[in-house]
């Protein structure tokens, strides 16, 4: 009885201890829009002009450590051997969270050669025009869509990948009535020398190359904030795709496709949008949608 | 009384270096085996599980296993019910890519008790443990290549109570060729493939994250076995 009271208790405390911590590129998908029209609805684009655009390295997400084994004192008495297991994962926690910070930090080295005009590249570079929506830097009456970006570079530096955190709000309801993320993965750069390719004229491809990935993703996410996007098959399958050399796997239902680009909502809810490899045999429809 | 203990310490060690056992070296596949198109070359798929399971390392104790057990299993229940036709379906794949370089493949469907193989007495390195030669004519094939999965499914390890990783993907298992002529590895190559999840993992009671990480082991797998058949096709 002893024992199934300290598997319970431990495996409950180590539950709780050891869950992976949220990093800023995640978000869980909800949707409560049924209750509002928004087909016709006229947004506000929430985006914090003066801050400065979060550019990253593509990095790691391997925090898993090696560690020789632990030694447990049998004297300490049932609390003691608790307190034991829990400084133990403690410890360990601490390891793996040093573990992805250091994966992160040795990431954003491949940004070093832009260090300069990254410093002062700031969001409202990424603001732009469209008839359905103005851009505004505090809430305003209406349904508002808190956008976050995050910008990051592939390790070869081919390809960025924007990752876009949305937030819907309305006026009559506190809480979110849309959260999801959206992954939009740019066309490689075929360039040899890939850093003369985004820093050149003060980084002008690496900004312009920023912003239609920022407005092609709000786009996207307009669409599904507005219920526009049905998956062409509920059925999810396997999809490939590149960032830079690294092949990349998503498991998700189709949304839209077309030569150029196929978006996918993955597992999560979220929708991943990648160009499509030349040689794929699948597409034959292609329209103006961006590449 | 120190000569008994030197010898009972003599005889441990002997005893316990008798019994490790070297793991087999890699074996690189020659270019030669797909210029000799006249042989027949079997194809066998073992213990795919038709539904994967978490596979916890280092809880070593008991009491550790079944608090791991505990912690886990929700998400044990979760995987076992995502399926592995994904990677039953390189068998396929594999005969088609092998017949378009011009090898007949025989596909292998009964169930073959290699375990129960005689042992081989060349320890070479390139020569299989078991002696595969009595296939030869049971299965009427040259040559056999056999991809032998051991776990599929998550993979999460431990040091004694604590987890020091994140669940993660896990294809691992064995893919070798072997001459039934001469018992010798034309290929041996070990998959051991683990992919860390994006984010968060804790996602119950679907576990997404997790699930796509599951995927995309299936998927790697799958194509390092057929880049290993491509790679050396042209070199």
């Amino acid at each position: 009885m002893m024992k199934l009271i300290a598997i319970i208790l431990a495996s409950t405390l180590l539950l709780a201890c050891t869950s992976t911590p949220k990093t800023k590129d995640y978000t869980k998908f909800q949707r409560n829009t049924d209750s509002l029209p928004l087909e016709n609805a006229h947004l506000t684009i929430i985006l914090k002009a003066e801050q400065l655009v979060d550019f990253n390295g593509v990095y790691s997400s391997d925090r898993s450590v090696s560690q020789a084994g632990m030694m447990y004192s049998g004297s300490a008495g049932g609390a003691g051997f608790l307190a034991q297991i829990l400084t133990h994962a403690a410890v360990t926690s601490s390891s793996q969270q040093s573990k992805l910070n250091e994966n992160q930090k040795k990431a954003n080295k491949v940004l070093a050669p832009f260090k300069e005009e990254l410093n002062s590249f700031r969001q409202s570079e990424l603001v732009h025009k469209n008839p359905n929506y103005q851009f505004s830097q505090t809430k305003e009456s209406g349904i508002n869509v808190e956008t976050t970006p995050m910008f990051y570079l592939s390790q070869d530096m081919k390809n960025i990948v924007l990752k876009l955190l949305v937030s819907v709000t309305s006026e009559k309801q506190k809480k979110p009535i849309y959260q999801n993320l959206v992954e939009y993965v740019s066309k490689d750069v075929t360039d040899k020398n890939k850093v003369d390719y985004w820093s050149k004229n003060s980084s002008q491809n690496l900004k312009t190359t920023s912003k239609e990935l920022y407005q092609a993703s709000l786009q996207l996410a307009i669409k599904d904030i507005k219920n526009e996007l049905s998956s062409k098959s509920s059925q999810t399958k396997t999809y490939r795709y590149y960032t830079g050399e690294a092949l990349k796997i998503e498991r998700g239902a189709l949304v839209q496709s077309n030569c150029k680009r196929t978006t996918v909502r993955n597992l999560r809810g979220w929708l991943i949008s990648f160009p499509v490899e030349e040689n794929n045999q699948d597409v034959t429809i292609c329209d103006s949608q961006p590449g | 009384m120190k000569f008994l203990s030197a010898t009972i310490a003599c005889l441990f060690i002997l005893l316990t270096t008798g019994c490790a056992t070297v793991p087999q070296a890699k074996v690189t596949l020659n270019n030669t085996f797909f210029q000799q198109t006249d042989k027949v070359v079997g194809l066998y798929v073992s213990n795919l599980p038709k539904n994967p399971d978490t596979h916890l390392y280092g809880a070593s104790c008991l009491l550790c296993y079944a608090v791991a057990s505990t912690a886990n299993s929700s998400l044990t229940k979760h995987i076992k019910t995502v399926s592995t036709d994904d990677l039953a379906i390189l068998e396929k794949e594999l005969t088609q890519s092998l017949k378009n370089e011009g090898i007949n493949v025989k596909v292998i469907k009964d169930k073959l008790n290699i375990d129960e193989l005689k042992k081989f007495s060349n320890k070479d390195g390139f020569h299989a443990r078991k002696d595969y030669r009595s296939l030869k004519e049971k299965l009427n094939v040259d040559k056999l290549i056999v991809i032998n999965f051991k776990n599929v499914g998550v993979f999460r390890s431990y040091s004694a109570y604590v987890p020091t990783s994140d669940p993660m993907g896990f294809v691992s298992g064995e893919l070798y060729s072997v001459d039934l002529v001469t018992n010798r590895y034309d290929l041996y190559e070990p998959i051991n493939i683990k992919v860390a999840v994006k984010g968060s993992w804790d996602e119950a009671p679907n576990f997404p994250g997790v699930t796509t990480a599951f995927f995309e082991a299936l998927e790697l797998s799958k194509s390092n076995i057929m880049h290993i058949f491509k790679a050396n096709q042209g070199s």
